[in-house]
């Protein structure tokens, strides 16, 4: 009955509509389960192996719940003479309606079972329990095999201590689980307990429980760069186009037409780019399914990328710009210092905090783009470029990164059991102000060079990846601290 | 085996491509080549390319990158100038004053000049100025019609560098060739001559500095001082008559041995210097590039699969459904899995038998007999209480199975109730209800009570 694979597998079972999907969805971080199927549809166990470089750590099988728990256990009770031969019983039974369409529901869930997975037993905590599942308890106590039974609540009401005391009567661990809202943490600690079964399984979901964090911790690291890499795209992004010479005079219609076409063109790529950086980290979070609702890209929608209540929601007040500004104009200030060996005495470290802090103060004021600028092609007589932007506002940075971190912040927290849209309403406050003065000196500095068109050399856009990484781990501090 | 600039293009072409690749392809790709490779090795990029190479086709052709294509033509182009300068200037360092002799102060002039262009040449090389690059650009354009690889840029200085003192070199050779010829095949006057009002023996001096590399162990090479007394003239008095005219082609090894050590050999040293500067640089690009860092990520990561690409069965539930009824008048009742009714059936005050849930088979059979006693030719109506959050299961299909066999010419109607009995259960759960009956068939209906719709109706 044992297997002697020491993979081990786990049979998610329980009666129909249960939360067993929900269950699988998320520890397989499987947002494609469909969740809530019509009860006796799902007819065949699916099974999701967790592999590291291809070796299976353990295995989740979906199966069908339980369609006729009661006429099995009448067939068990009336082939069984002792509580000895139970586990073969259940064993014989599957053997012997395995072809039966009547039991096929039964036979897929009690398969992996008596080849030895261990159980998990799905239960809806927010429904009051009643007896009437203690049927398909009593044929899963048949089985003899290792058995956790989850209170998975679905619903607003809370069950959870009746479930408790009765499910702690058939199965040797019950635990609390919202497949939904649970935090990553209780995740792993559900892992953990499922190594608890048997005692040759713990080092395998330690284990698991390890690449899973570390996945997690890479996953981090990966969003900052991906935000870092649009942050730099979007900050430095130039429209232009070639056209004759003689079409595009200062004050004719045709130069405000192309300015305005620019311009339009400008506001489209920033927010594809916006768009992709988010199907970006959506992906690398394994969810394909979300319905975002964060905004329409329309002009001047209330959400959007370029609305003045996006501004007041993701900008920083002047005195922060400035206070930045100070300490990341310093900073180049030093270098006067060293350059004199001291001799100016921090004067240039002043100095330079005096310029960054006026700089940041006049520069962060409104969304100031650098309009259209003419420029001759080189090798083309009659021919000239027209190019519009970069941005010359810093507090368009701001509001890019305080949007991507918190767009970052609601897929690494969410389930892919969840199948609610996904709303991203503007934040009240300023999360900023909670990181650290170093992480807040280099965005500044970074964005302040890309602010000027300047690229960043390979040291300095690692040192922005940092601090946008010190930002994601901040604003989740930021986040856990406001909700607690 | 490719060259070091080879790999690297072939990386940043690995790279774009990759770009339209999904991040998990990526890191299972790139895990399994670190795992066949063995842990801790440091991962040989040329290897990794041609597997994909070897894997991604049947050919085992080296790709073609038309930047190398261009750099060869280039660096042929100017290697074969700097060939033909070196004759050209050599001749006309001999033979620029027809009949008159050949001022060694002029040739030394010329020597200073070339080595000072060469120490130009790799210091421009290694502070990466890059004076030309907008010729070479230009000219790329011109030739290829498209935009030089990015991954070279860092690399075009170096490239130009070697180049320029491998031009150098063969323009020193040639020129020490056509020297050799000329000793041969014609008769040299090699003479000094200096407007400046200097003596035989400081000018000796500055001769002797020159040849100091090798007056130690070739004698014939490093003019004496009665050579150089012997050998000085002035354009305008003739000078010939005192001198033997042997003694003029007694300098031409100097010019030889000075041509060779301060021309050619500081070019070769150079070349060799800009060769080790470009491989050194050529490496530093390859870890500098942008792909290098995220490959060596993905093949140190461990690649977790956690069964996020397995789609289930997506067997979802189809959209139709048939309406519901009313609840038929003082029908028979029976309450499935514990589920009550209260208020909801009109003419039924007793309360309702019981089947399924916790109740044994055999329970559920003797509530279908009490059933059948109590049906009546006037009442051939079932209302099967049910609760509306419950999914319905093949227990309660079996139910009916028996419910039609044991009360023949019923009609069955199913009332699924919410866990507040005023209240309509919801479309979602009405939804199931009905797919159910509609799954079972033989006439089974779904009813709505009428407080419930009236509810519904206020709500």
């Amino acid at each position: 009955m044992v297997s002697t694979d020491q993979t081990p597998v786990f049979a998610v079972v329980g009666h129909p509509n249960r939360g067993k999907s929900s269950v699988v969805a998320t520890l397989s971080q499987n947002d494609r389960i469909a969740i809530a199927l019509e009860p006796g549809t799902t007819r065949e166990s699916q099974r999701y192996p967790l592999q590291v470089d291809g070796r299976t750590l353990y295995t989740l099988v979906d199966t069908p719940g339980f369609q006729r728990p009661r006429r099995v256990l009448e067939w068990l009770e009336s082939h069984s003479l002792s509580a000895s031969d139970r586990p073969d019983t259940v064993a014989a039974f599957v053997h012997q309606h395995r072809d039966n369409p009547r039991f096929r529901d039964e036979c897929e869930l009690l398969a992996p079972i008596i080849d030895g997975a261990g159980i998990i037993y799905v239960v809806d905590g927010s429904v009051p329990y009643t007896a009437e599942q203690e049927a398909e308890m009593t044929i899963l106590r048949w089985t003899g095999q290792p058995s956790l039974a989850l209170i998975n609540r679905i619903g607003s009401d809370d069950h959870t201590a009746s479930w408790q005391s009765a499910l702690g009567q058939f199965f040797q661990i019950v635990r609390s689980f919202d497949a939904v809202r649970a935090p990553f943490e209780q995740h792993l600690g559900l892992l953990k307990a499922f190594g608890q079964l048997r005692p040759d399984w713990e080092q395998p979901l330690e284990a698991a429980t390890g690449f899973l964090t570390r996945q997690r911790e890479d996953r981090q690291w990966r969003s900052a760069q991906l935000i870092t890499e649009a942050l730099i795209g979007m900050m430095t992004h130039q429209e232009s186009r070639t056209l004759p010479k003689n079409l595009a005079t200062p004050g004719s219609d045709s130069r405000e037409a192309l300015e305005a076409r620019l311009r339009e063109r400008w506001y489209q790529h920033q927010r594809e780019r916006e768009e992709k950086l988010r199907k970006d980290v959506e992906a690398l979070y394994q969810h394909h399914q979300i319905a975002r609702q964060e905004a329409a890209l329309s002009w001047h929608h209330d959400h959007d990328l370029f609305s003045e209540e996006t501004r007041r929601a993701w900008a920083v007040s002047k005195t922060y710009l400035a206070t930045a500004g100070f300490g990341a104009g310093a900073v180049g200030g030093v270098g006067i210092d060293a350059l004199t060996l001291g001799h100016s005495l921090g004067a240039g470290a002043l100095i330079g905090g005096l310029l960054g802090a006026a700089g940041s103060y006049f520069y962060g004021d409104r969304l100031a783009i650098r309009a259209l600028s003419l420029g001759s092609l080189k090798g083309a007589g009659d021919l000239q470029t027209a190019t519009f932007g970069p941005v010359q506002d810093l507090q368009f940075g701001y509001i890019v990164l305080g949007r991507a971190v918190d767009h970052w912040w609601h897929i690494s927290q969410r389930n892919h059991a969840g199948r609610d849209p996904l709303e991203l309403p503007p934040s009240e406050s300023h999360w900023l102000e909670t990181l650290g003065a170093d992480t807040r000196k280099a965005l500044q500095r970074a964005l302040t060079r890309l602010r000027k068109n300047r690229k960043l050399n390979q040291g300095e856009q690692q040192e922005l990846e940092a601090a946008v990484q010190s930002a994601l781990e901040g604003y989740n501090r930021w986040r856990l601290e406001s909700t607690a | 085996m490719p060259g070091h600039l080879e790999t690297l293009l072939a990386f940043d072409r690995q790279y774009q491509r990759d770009q339209q690749q999904s991040p998990v392809f990526l890191h299972r790709r790139d895990r399994r080549y670190a795992l066949d490779s063995g842990e801790g090795q440091a991962p040989d990029i040329a290897r990794w390319l041609t597997q994909l190479h070897a894997i991604g086709s049947h050919t085992a052709d080296r790709p073609d990158f038309p930047e190398i294509r261009f750099w060869r033509r280039f660096s042929t182009g100017f290697i074969t100038a700097g060939a033909l300068l070196g004759v050209i200037t050599m001749s006309g360092l001999l033979f620029y004053e027809g009949g008159q002799q050949i001022n060694v102060t002029v040739i030394l002039g010329f020597v200073l000049l070339q080595l000072l262009l060469a120490l130009y040449t790799a210091v421009q090389g290694l502070a990466g100025w890059q004076p030309w690059a907008p010729v070479i650009h230009g000219l790329q354009q011109r030739l290829q019609k498209q935009q030089p690889s990015p991954a070279l840029a860092p690399l075009l200085g170096p490239m130009m560098t070697r180049t320029a003192q491998a031009a150098g070199l063969v323009f020193g050779a040639t020129a020490l060739i056509t020297l050799l010829l000329s000793v041969v095949f014609q008769d040299l006057a090699f003479g000094w001559s200096t407007t400046l009002e200097t003596s035989a023996e400081a000018w000796h001096r500055v001769v002797s500095w020159v040849a100091l590399p090798w007056s130690g162990w070739l004698p014939v090479a490093s003019p004496s001082l009665e050579l150089a007394e012997d050998t000085r003239f002035f354009r305008l008095e003739g000078s010939e008559a005192g001198t033997a005219s042997a003694r003029w082609g007694e300098w031409w090894p100097f010019v030889a041995m000075t041509w060779l050590a301060w021309v050619i050999l500081p070019r070769a040293l150079l070349l060799a210097v800009a060769t080790v500067d470009l491989r050194a640089k050529g490496r530093s690009a390859l870890t500098q590039h942008p792909g290098y860092q995220a490959l060596l990520w993905r093949m140190e990561t461990p690649s977790v699969d956690t069964g996020a690409d397995t789609s289930d069965s997506g067997q979802l539930p189809e959209d139709h459904r048939s309406a519901t009824v009313t609840v038929p008048h003082a029908p028979l009742a029976v309450s499935w899995a514990g589920a009550t009714a209260d208020g909801l059936l009109a003419g039924v005050d007793r309360p309702l038998p019981r089947a399924g849930g916790a109740q044994s088979l055999q329970a559920d059979r003797d509530t279908l007999a009490q059933l059948a006693e109590q049906m009546t030719a006037g009442h051939r109506q079932l209302v099967v209480v049910t609760r509306s959050w419950e999914p319905p299961t093949a227990e309660l299909e079996d139910f009916l199975e028996d419910a039609r066999e044991q009360l023949p010419g019923v009609t069955i109607t199913l009332l699924p109730v919410a866990g507040d009995p005023a209240q309509r259960p919801n479309d979602q759960q009405l939804g199931q209800w009905l797919r159910f009956a509609e799954r079972v068939g033989q006439g089974v209906r779904v009813a709505v009570a009428e407080t419930q719709e009236a509810t519904h109706g206020v709500h």
